[in-house]
């Protein structure tokens, strides 16, 4: 083809090549969905792994905030509502005046409430449990106890019990204590504690305490944010989650282990991966969809595949039904069997009738299996039809993935769709070339016609044995008129012979073998006919040979008496086969006696055998019988006198000699011929 | 061009079956694509001789009509010159497969623009753009259509009936070839 030229293609055909190329494609297609199918769960896992890492250091901290403030802010609440009857309002102020109060003093909500609800509970009153609260603060921040150490002192002191106050505070005078005016002794130590708390909260210590209590803030509202999220996530992840997660780590926990590795090294890429594997279905997305159909309609044609080979099964039973039936027919069609089978009239009527009934019935199953068939060469057409649309289809799909680049033509079909339609119970063929199926198709065309045949093998047998069964059924009715008078005449066996068309001698073996009533071997002149039968068949065979080596055929005697009915013509009927029985003993004994010569004549060379051509004493040397052999196309005759033998025989009997005495290194000489 | 592709199936497959049953409906198939592809070459061969001004004896006044007398051995033999004659006989039809494209299909029947000259006059403004820039390609699509102006005009033209024509005669050769299957069994 010239450089250059325009090649502009008007019919494009398949190529089984690519056919192959395309399986393979699609199986490595298929290998590499597997991979990255691993590759991804991996690299999903190692990624919500770490998200779920995160969103659970920041939720439970959060969470966990959340909950111990809600818990602490229930517990005051309630003991507000215990002690001094709060109402909501009053808590949600307190509530205002614990986190203004965290703030100025940098100590915990936490340790706030606990303290402000038990010194309410002793005083009885919100108010004086708040200045009090104030007090057990500078207290706290004067003696570095704790706050609760402090509230507790201060509680013990509104009972009387000034001791641990005192240690708290040694400034508090002993006659106050004595006095124990509570009052007294709190305006003494207000005075020597006052403003401890504040001045605490200035120092760095307590100032970056103060952060850490405003991120706990944050934390805390965070929490009260996520709290809905989390009951609902904690209900799901208890009920639902957790159980399988625990069952597939279970299963799992040592490749979780072992790949570990993988997904940190590979998470990257992976990611690239994915990325292009979504753009590639965004931008191919028609691409698929019609693969799709075409692998639909590949296993529809399967189905009808799998339908067509179904019925072929069934067919090939069918057939087998029809032999094992034909086999019964053909027993059945017997003479014998059917007068075994009916002693009686009514019986062997029975028979016929029941034989009638099963041919009937095989007849209707072949008319049904014609129309199925039929059916089958419809639904096989279809095939044909759906294959070449299948084609077009393919020959559509593959054009447009010109247009893709090579890497992602390798994509175009995935392993896992087929296992879906697997799972669907489609059961494809291991074929998907179109060429290969349309060989398949008219391989099963072929099967069908093979058991199609079959099938009326069958009933071209079935038909032979209703023909014979017929024929058994008129014979019986035949035998039957004539055993009316309980005797079988001559006359009667010749009529039935002329009828059946077969000699008086079959009629009588016919006649033994169903009736039982004649019998061959016990009458008065059993051993005249079996004599005669004999003879018969002898002579048969002998006319057969006599014809074979050129002589005329000896006339046999014709219609042997069979039975007798009367003397005379018993009498009769013996002198004439006395005189035919010994002038055919003369004649078989002439006979005889040829045959005998001829035989030893055949089966040994004569002692003084002669060639053709030439005189009784000519015998050639050896180096003429070699130089006639090297001729181009030696003929060697050997007569024997007197002999009717085939000559072609002796040719090659002495030929064999020849060529064995001259493998063994013997000389040949014309004496030595007698091998 | 066309972009769709109608891809038959089984055309060698089937005339390499039946050449073994059916000597005489293997001919008849053969022919069948053969007279297809004649008919297309001819009506190229048609478009060359309409193309060709009866004036000038070339499409358009300043094609050259006889080669260059001393074609340069150096960048090339020079504008090719317009013969009828040449260009028709370097129309032909071509049964050869070739090789196997990307979409797994091979040739089953084409035509072919061998002529130097033939194939300027089929593709010249095929690029994108190229008519905007070149006078001659200008005045060419202006005249003759744009590209595609022979053998792809026939084809783009009388494609999906040949197809039709080839497929129905697949068809049969099918049908044919199953008969002898089915008269083996």
């Amino acid at each position: 083809m010239a450089v250059g030229a325009v090649i502009a293609r008007i019919i494009t055909q398949y190529s089984a090549k690519g056919s192959k190329a395309a399986q393979k494609d699609i199986a490595k297609l298929g290998k590499d969905f597997d991979k990255f199918a691993k590759r991804s769960a991996l690299a999903f896992a190692a990624a919500g792994a770490a998200v779920g890492a995160f969103t659970v250091k920041v939720g439970t901290d959060a969470v966990r905030a959340a909950i111990e403030d809600q818990k602490s802010q229930v517990l005051l609440a309630n003991s507000l509502r215990n002690t001094v009857g709060a109402t909501d309002a009053t808590i949600a102020s307190t509530e205002q005046y614990i986190t203004l109060l965290q703030k100025q003093v940098s100590v915990t909500d936490s340790e706030l409430r606990p303290a402000l609800a038990r010194l309410t509970a002793a005083t009885g009153s919100i108010e004086t449990g708040q200045k009090l609260l104030a007090t057990a603060l500078n207290v706290s921040a004067q003696s570095g106890a704790d706050l609760a150490s402090s509230s507790d002192a201060i509680i013990k002191a509104t009972r009387g019990q000034y001791k641990g106050l005192a240690l708290l505070v040694p400034q508090l005078s002993n006659s106050t204590i004595k006095s124990k005016n509570f009052a007294k002794a709190l305006g003494e130590v207000d005075k020597a504690t006052a403003g401890a708390a504040s001045k605490r909260a200035a120092t760095l210590e307590y100032r970056l305490k103060g952060l850490n209590i405003a991120y706990g803030e944050i934390l805390e509202t965070l929490g009260y944010a996520l709290l809905p999220v989390i009951e609902k996530f904690a209900d799901v992840i208890t009920t639902k989650v957790l159980p399988q997660l625990e069952a597939w780590i279970a299963a799992n926990k040592d490749k979780l282990a072992a790949s570990l590795d993988t997904i940190l090294t590979k998470l990257p890429a992976l990611i690239i991966q994915v990325f292009d594997l979504f753009n590639y279905i965004q931008r191919n997305l028609g691409t698929i969809q019609v693969l799709g159909a075409l692998l639909v309609s590949t296993f529809a044609a399967a189905k009808v595949y799998a339908g067509v080979i179904a019925l072929s099964g069934a067919i090939n039973i069918l057939t087998a039904a029809f032999g094992r039936q034909a086999a019964a027919a053909t027993a059945a069609g017997t003479a014998t069997a059917f007068a075994t089978g009916g002693a009686s009239a009514l019986a062997a009527a029975a028979g016929l009738a029941a034989f009638t009934t099963a041919s009937l019935i095989a007849y209707k199953q072949l008319t049904k299996n014609n129309k199925v068939l039929d059916k089958t060469k419809e639904v096989t057409t279809a095939i044909a039809k759906d294959n070449n649309k299948v084609v077009v289809t393919t020959g559509k799909v593959l054009g447009n993935t010109t247009k893709l680049t090579a890497e992602q033509q390798k994509q175009l079909a995935s392993q896992q769709a087929l296992n879906k339609l697997k799972k669907m119970g489609v059961v494809p063929t291991s074929e998907t070339d179109p060429i290969q199926l349309e060989a398949v198709k008219l391989n099963l065309l072929k099967e069908q016609n093979l058991a199609q045949k079959g099938m009326y093998d069958q009933l071209l047998a079935n038909y032979e044995a209703t023909n014979r069964m017929n024929i058994a059924a008129q014979r019986y009715a035949d035998i039957l008129m004539v055993i009316a008078d309980n005797k079988i005449s001559d006359s009667e066996v010749n009529l039935l012979a002329q009828k059946w068309g077969i000699t008086n001698y079959e009629v009588t073996k016919y006649l033994a073998s169903v009736t039982g009533n004649v019998n061959l071997g016990s009458g008065w002149d059993a051993a005249g006919l079996a004599a005669a039968e004999g003879w018969k068949t002898a002579l048969g065979d002998l006319n057969k040979y006599l014809e074979a080596v050129g002589k005329g055929s000896f006339v046999a005697p014709k219609n042997v008496p069979t039975t007798s009915t009367s003397p005379t013509v018993v009498s009769d009927s013996l002198a004439e086969a006395k005189a035919q029985i010994e002038a055919s003993t003369v004649r078989l004994n002439q006979i005889n006696q040829s045959l005998l010569e001829k035989i030893a004549n055949t089966n040994k060379i004569s002692d003084t055998p002669t060639l053709s051509g030439s005189s009784n004493t000519f015998i050639p040397g050896y180096s003429d019988y070699r130089a006639s052999e090297r001729a181009s196309s030696p003929t060697v005759n050997i007569t024997v006198n007197g002999s009717v033998s085939s000559s072609n025989d002796l040719t090659e009997t002495v030929r064999n000699g020849i060529l064995a005495g001259q493998t063994s290194g013997r000389s040949i000489t014309a004496r030595v011929l007698d091998l | 061009m066309a972009d769709e592709v109608i891809v038959l199936t089984g055309i060698k497959e089937t005339i390499d079956a039946l050449k073994q049953f059916d000597k005489a409906a293997a001919r008849k198939f053969n022919k069948v694509i053969n007279d297809e592809l004649t008919r297309a070459e001819r009506s190229a061969d048609n478009l060359v001789v309409q193309f060709t001004n009866p004036v000038y004896g070339t499409p358009m006044r300043g094609w050259r009509k006889t080669s260059a007398a001393r074609p340069r051995t150096r960048g090339g033999a020079g504008w090719p010159a317009w013969d009828v004659s040449t260009i028709q006989a370097g129309i032909t039809k071509s049964r050869s497969q070739g090789k196997v494209r990307g979409d797994y299909t091979t040739s089953a029947g084409a035509l072919i623009n061998k002529s130097a000259a033939g194939a300027i006059f089929e593709v010249a403004g095929r690029t994108p753009g190229s008519a905007r820039k070149n006078q001659f390609i200008r005045y060419l699509s202006n005249s003759f259509g744009k590209a595609s102006r022979l053998i792809w005009a026939v084809v783009d033209k009388d494609k999906d009936e040949i197809q039709k024509r080839v497929a129905a005669a697949l068809e049969d050769a099918k049908k044919t070839l199953q008969t002898n299957l089915n008269g083996r069994s």
